[in-house]
């Protein structure tokens, strides 16, 4: 398979990502498509193609939202995400987590968190990426990956307590409750 | 069908028509929307449901096609809980060909003066 059919295979992948952290389908694509040019200019074939371009994509989309996040804050009246139609990306089995981190109110919720706490969450709980993966990703320590996963679950609880208002909410704050009391249990 | 504390909020990111803030309870949403829903007959406007971010919506549209806005409900218990409305169109280019907001606002208020 040459690079560029790797790349296409995982593009919605890598545009799920970027989604979720940006909340914008234009920025989005811009990360996807800077993705491409430094897969394209890597003299390096990456052990996982998966794991390399995840991890580039999400960096550029740290960077992005740190820029983003200074422009939003002089938005005029209720900034709301960019609406997206069709999400390419799907996962039998994280259906749940990705329809409920696509909504609306989910993407507003997750302005609340740093880019770096976002990016970790939507990594780790949407995606369901290993904490050594998520660690590599965003480049910090893993023992700071999980600190960084706890906090941005709380603000997310508290988020989504403070507004019940949102679609499938009690679905989710439901599932995120067996989410936590699943992690206590499981040594991952 | 909607929620009593019913809310909804709009995006035009000062660049289209927007509600300066959000409407909150069924009773005000529905004078809302009752007022609007003549307009956008005036118009030719046509509401296309469809779903957006994985939710009920609808892309609202010009008589030419051109994207208004894009329309997301949140519903829980089979009532609307929220209603939100993105119309600026530096957020709609990727859904279509964008409608020119403040053009269908001056074509609907002239619509509403022939009328009265």
């Amino acid at each position: 398979m040459t690079r560029a059919e790797e790349f296409e295979e995982l593009r919605p992948l890598l545009f799920a990502i970027a989604y979720r952290i940006l909340g914008s389908v234009s920025e989005a694509d811009d990360a996807v498509q800077e993705t491409w040019l430094r897969y394209e200019a890597s003299p390096t074939q990456p052990t996982s193609t998966k794991a390399f371009l995840s991890a580039v994509v999400t960096r550029i989309s740290i960077d992005v939202l740190r820029s983003a996040r200074v422009r939003r804050e002089t938005y005029v009246g209720q900034w709301f995400p960019e609406p997206l139609l069709t999400d390419p990306y799907e996962d039998p089995e994280r259906s749940a987590e990705l329809a409920d981190s696509v909504s609306m109110a989910a993407l507003v919720l997750l302005e609340r968190l740093t880019p770096l706490e976002r990016a970790v969450f939507v990594l780790r709980e949407v995606f369901g990426f290993g904490f050594p993966e998520v660690a590599s990703a965003v480049g910090r320590s893993e023992a700071a990956c999980r600190q960084l996963a706890v906090r941005a679950r709380r603000h997310m609880d508290v988020g989504r307590l403070g507004s019940r208002r949102t679609a499938g909410n009690a679905r989710s704050w439901r599932r995120g409750s067996s989410m936590r009391s699943g992690m206590a249990t499981s040594t991952d | 069908m909607l929620a009593a504390d019913v809310q909804m909020v709009g995006d035009g990111g000062g660049k289209a028509p927007a509600f300066a803030r959000s409407v909150i309870g069924a009773d005000n949403v529905a004078r809302v929307l009752a007022s609007i829903s003549p307009v956008l007959a005036g118009i030719d406007a046509r509401v296309e449901p469809r779903e957006v971010n994985g939710q009920p919506g609808a892309i609202l549209r010009d008589r030419d096609g051109n994207v208004v806005s894009a329309l997301t409900l949140d519903v829980l218990g089979g009532r609307i809980q929220t209603i939100r409305s993105v119309s600026n169109p530096d957020k709609l280019g990727h859904v279509g060909p964008v409608a020119d907001a403040w053009a269908i606002a001056r074509e609907a208020k002239q619509a509403r003066r022939l009328r009265d």
